[in-house]
């Protein structure tokens, strides 16, 4: 579940004896399950019309690729495979750099193009990126991440030449945004607490964690135990927002994604521009998603009510953590991983972890994979069987 | 235009058998899965070496945690070094940073040469004890738990087997300086300056099981079936 739902998290025994075949496949799961959510979720909202797709605002994805699903997963596995021979051949010639040999640099690159891209985080070795002690393997891996936590439609533009949409698009302003704005609060924690006194070394690794959590990708530098015992609050914290947050809709990044948080804000702005204008003005927010669109009180609603079932999700799998003697940074951290697909961990989640935790996380993962309206229309269709009215 | 026929409900027996023949074929396959393992048995090793410490265990760091740049008390201290886990660096960064600290584990993953030396990570889980990798064996004691260490370039000629699939890394004892973060930007890390192997590693002699290659290749052949059939449906179509 976690492979296919591209989470990160894993519960193998021992990674670093595993079988190549076994650990290739861990992260085809990613490569696999990473297109096909989307193509999934696509193909949900194509086929239901209007009553999903009235839900499904609230999650950016009113807007279709290409004119048929046929064309649009033609398109999706395009994209994925054209980054695909791009990006692992840039990881093979920054490994070989590190040190690996041609052809364990070409399995590991491969491995490592298809955790990034789509935002899974399972890594060959238990020590993640941080085994290979190189700057330019991170170097690759962030751009690799950032395309994945893009939406495909996005990549569509940018596939037709309207690079412009890449400075237009509310989703990438809410994400450029709260990028700098959880990054210097990270600065100003691991400052704080005197993790780094190297600046460069601090926002080498702020970075990349910010944009690991950031795409929901999951890939660590350091030691996850860290986390807890070296960076203080306030990075931790800003890891969680983060992964919360999450990437674009029509991505394979999880979270509560940034088109619901643009349109809130969007929505707030609004609301407050009312507050201050005379009584009769008309106020009109407008948003841009590869057009310019007038937000509607529609869409506002449906995304607050998705990020309401966000929240609630997160801090459900916390309560079981805190249920079974976690810290509360422990268990929130870990619940907001599991459903958002950031896949980071401070540790809980291992092999021995208790199994009602084991369960509670893996149907975050579902939940959070497939997205609540996609849960409800499967549990209403499965009563619906039962009840003899389908 | 008349509107399309009501589709009718499916009945629920049709439901039921369905939803048990899912169930049916889920077990199937675990039923194969666990008929193609190797027929590996448990250890007699006692159960309470894990791979990592549990999350809610209190953690007692043995020197107060002084950060970079600020006075660390150094009173007690020896210039021997000190015998140290994984866990308890993780747990103590500060106490150790800087220390000398003595670290045995086992060399997995990769050799990576560089200028400074040979980058590696030396696992002390329980799988680098004397439980053993596990595709020897079906001890499932926890996740993988080790250190990055720099090794010199002459100790790391020493290695003669990197653990891996199918391979027991060798063990080594390495003394050196631990490293919150590392003059290279490295964090959590080790910088060996003299080591010695403790035990060799070697191969897992145990070949391939020859059922799992004919379900492998029985697999592959309906899998190119199924295809080829929904292909050749397609086209007739």
């Amino acid at each position: 579940m976690s492979g296919f739902a591209t989470i990160g998290q894993t519960l193998v025994n021992d990674v670093d004896h595993l079988a190549r075949s076994v650990n290739l496949w861990r992260h085809l799961m990613q490569f696999i399950g990473g297109q096909g959510i989307v193509i999934v979720v696509l193909t949900i909202f194509a086929s239901a019309g209007g009553r999903i797709g009235y839900l499904y605002t609230g999650e950016g994805r009113e807007e279709k690729i290409l004119p048929n699903v046929i064309r649009t997963v033609r398109f999706i596995w395009r994209v994925a495979l054209v980054y695909a021979v791009i990006g692992t051949t840039l990881l093979w010639l920054a490994l070989l750099s590190a040190g690996m040999g041609p052809p364990t640099a070409l399995y590991h690159g491969a491995n490592l193009f298809m955790a990034a891209f789509d935002t899974g985080g399972f890594a060959t070795m238990s020590s993640s990126v941080a085994f290979y002690r190189s700057i330019a393997v991170e170097l690759v891996l962030l751009p690799i991440m950032t395309a994945g936590g893009f939406s495909f439609a996005l990549h569509y533009q940018l596939w037709l030449g309207r690079r412009s949409e890449l400075v237009r698009n509310i989703e990438t302003r809410t994400i450029a945004t709260s990028t700098l704005v959880m990054f210097t609060i990270m600065l100003v924690g691991l400052g704080r607490t005197g993790t780094f006194t190297d600046f460069f070394v601090m926002m080498r690794q702020g970075f990349f964690h910010i944009v690991s959590a950031h795409t929901t990708t999951g890939l660590a530098t350091v030691p996850g135990r860290l986390y807890v015992t070296d960076w203080g609050v306030l990075a931790p914290a800003v890891l969680v927002t983060a992964m919360a947050f999450g990437g674009m809709a029509g991505s394979t990044a999880g979270g509560i994604k940034a088109m619901r948080i643009g349109l809130i804000l969007k929505g707030i702005t609004r609301d407050v521009r009312k507050v201050l204008l005379p009584e009769d003005a008309i106020v009109v927010e407008t948003f841009h998603s590869t057009t310019r669109k007038v937000l509607s009180d529609t869409q506002v609603r449906a995304a607050a009510t998705i990020l309401l079932l966000w929240l609630v999700l997160y801090f459900g799998g916390g309560l079981l953590g805190l249920f079974y003697g976690y810290d509360l940074q422990l268990a929130l951290f870990e619940s907001t991983a599991a459903a958002s697909s950031g896949g980071l961990s401070v540790g809980l989640v291992r092999p021995d972890l208790e199994w009602p935790l084991k369960v509670t996380y893996v149907a975050q993962m579902v939940i959070g994979r497939l997205e609540f309206i996609a849960i409800f229309a499967l549990f209403g269709y499965l009563l619906a069987i039962v009840r003899g009215r389908v | 235009m008349s509107a399309p026929p009501r589709r009718r409900p499916i009945p629920r027996l049709t439901v039921a058998a369905g939803g048990l023949c899912l169930l049916a074929l889920l077990g199937t396959i675990i039923a194969i899965g666990e008929v193609l393992r190797h027929p590996y048995q448990p250890s007699e090793i006692p159960e309470d070496q894990r791979g990592g410490g549990d999350p809610r265990d209190e953690i007692t760091c043995p020197e107060p945690q002084p950060r970079e740049g600020q006075t660390r008390d150094t009173t007690g201290y020896t210039l021997r070094p000190i015998q140290v886990t994984s866990n308890e660096l993780y747990d103590c960064p500060q106490t150790y940073d800087g220390q000398r600290v003595v670290y045995v584990g086992e060399v997995v993953g990769d050799l990576l040469a560089r200028d400074a030396g040979v980058w590696t990570q030396l696992n002390d889980d329980v799988y680098a004890g004397d439980v053993g990798p596990l595709p020897a064996h079906r001890d499932y004691r926890g996740g993988n738990a080790g250190v990055g260490v720099l090794l010199p370039h002459e100790l790391a000629d020493q290695v003669s087997y990197v653990g891996g699939p199918q391979t027991r890394g060798d063990l080594f004892e390495v003394r050196g300086v631990f490293h919150r973060v590392d003059a290279s930007g490295e964090v959590a890390v080790i910088r060996a300056d003299t080591g010695q192997m403790v035990r060799e590693g070697g191969s897992n002699p145990d070949p391939p099981l020859t059922d799992r290659r004919v379900a492998a290749l029985v697999a592959m052949v309906v899998a190119i079936g199924v295809v080829g059939t929904e292909r050749w449906v397609a086209a007739r179509r």
